[in-house]
């Protein structure tokens, strides 16, 4: 199976108070289509870093990243940008940033596949009923509880099926019930969707990576370690519809 | 009667816990008793010493001997006072004696001479709760994908506490995991500390 997305050899690092600090080191990470794939460290380790290295929002140092077999270390910012609208998409604690209805902020990714504000205002509408949140339609980001903000991550991420979906901190500590209902429900998506997209996303807590397909590690030395052995992420048959729950 | 322990997760506590769940043979004891408690590392032939002593202290009832040449297929039921003794312990509240941990025993006491068969240890403990990790995960996606349309109450509240009990145990290894990875990390550099001392 060729990987959705695979980096090789990638460093970042920045400059503090007038040093150099490595952020990350040496990554090698592979992302398959219908897996989860969990970034797990502590805050301020490189988890978010890593997972923009992997949207295309910043450029590594060196390695090369490539998407679906194409190399696009060094492609145009352009290019990169219209990726991240079609291809990927990122979602995280943020929200739209803007002080928009949440119809509009889950359709945006159908606007810039060209389609019309309003059939991409319904499809966000029946996207929000199929992840549960449909009374979320008419609010704003900031009148969304944290569980609603997660549906509404989620119905955005998957609304114009993307290859590769990033998730930064949104699943992160919510508790367990919280957990298992969204992890249930992001299980049910991929399955879903066509095609089953990949999943990257970032934990500080273990709850919620245990669910991923794979669990890696950033460590003292800025590399990854994956937390555990292949056989964790054994291929498990697509969900039959009528199981969902 | 016998005394009990608090916080007492002793094998033949869980194979009197299984026959109050459900009446069964020896063999189907220690099956349950290696399956439903896997990271327990029970054998299955604990049951074959745990079931008969239970009996013997009035918490099991031999309800049909075994024949002859398969003695582990007789068939116990718990009793009364089984009943009431595992009740004891199932709602015991009272704590039980904290973990005593290798490592901090270890650390306490270790010279840098110590350190390389300490880290040792540490790697190879790491990968045993990775692999413990890795198996309670495969076992999480599973119960993820196999809840049934139309559950009954008791077998909603069955599946509901099993997939607890499955989640908490992969948050256990892999926490353990990471804890021991860390640990070995900050060896590895102190030990990398006092070799380099050692050469300048």
């Amino acid at each position: 199976m060729s990987a959705v997305l695979s980096l090789e050899g990638v460093e970042k690092g920045f400059s503090r108070g007038g040093e150099w600090t490595p952020v990350l080191a040496d990554i090698n990470l592979q992302l398959h289509a219908g897996e989860i794939t969990a970034i797990n460290a502590g805050r301020l380790q490189g988890k978010t870093t890593l997972l923009k290295i992997a949207a295309g929002i910043e450029r590594p140092d060196k390695g090369t990243i490539h998407l679906q077999n194409q190399n696009i270390t060094n492609t145009s910012d352009r290019h990169r940008s219209k990726l991240l609208g079609h291809q990927i998409t990122w979602i995280d604690r943020d929200g739209p940033g803007l002080p928009i209805q949440t119809t509009k902020y889950v359709g945006w990714p159908l606007t810039l596949h060209g389609h019309k504000r309003r059939q991409a205002e319904t499809a966000a509408a029946q996207a929000l009923t199929r992840v549960g949140a449909p009374q979320c339609a008419t609010r704003h980001w900031n009148e969304l509880s944290n569980h609603q903000r997660v549906l509404v991550g989620l119905a955005r991420a998957f609304i114009a099926n993307p290859t590769l979906i990033i998730i930064d901190d949104l699943l992160d500590a919510l508790g367990y019930q919280a957990t298992e209902q969204t992890s249930d429900l992001l299980r049910t998506l991929i399955d879903q969707n066509t095609p089953r997209p990949a999943v990257l996303m970032s934990t500080t807590d273990i709850e919620s990576a245990i669910y991923a397909d794979h669990i890696h590690h950033i460590t003292g030395k800025h590399a990854l370690q994956r937390l555990g052995r292949e056989r964790a992420g054994e291929v498990i048959p697509r969900r039959r519809i009528a199981d969902n729950p | 009667m016998p005394v009990m322990r608090t916080g007492d997760a002793a094998p033949h506590m869980m194979a009197l816990g299984l026959l109050v769940q459900q009446s069964d043979t020896i063999a189907g004891v220690g099956r349950r008793l290696h399956d439903q408690f896997r990271a327990a590392g029970f054998a299955r032939t604990t049951a074959y010493s745990s079931v008969p002593s239970l009996a013997a202290d009035g918490l099991a009832l031999l309800v049909r001997p075994a024949p002859p040449e398969q003695p582990t297929l007789a068939f116990y039921e718990a009793t009364p006072a089984g009943r009431e003794h595992f009740l004891r312990w199932m709602r015991c509240t009272d704590v039980p004696v904290l973990v005593r941990d290798i490592f901090q025993c270890k650390l306490e006491l270790a010279e840098p001479e110590d350190v390389p068969a300490i880290l040792e240890l540490v790697n190879a403990l790491e990968n045993s709760f990775l692999d413990m990790c890795d198996e309670a995960r495969v076992r999480l996606r599973r119960e993820q994908r196999s809840r049934s349309s139309r559950p009954d109450k008791a077998s909603e509240w069955r599946r509901q506490m099993r997939r607890l009990q499955i989640q908490d145990e992969a948050v256990l290894w892999t926490s353990m995991a990471l804890r021991l990875k860390r640990l070995g990390e900050q060896l590895e550099k102190m030990h990398a500390g006092a070799v380099s001392e050692e050469t300048s």
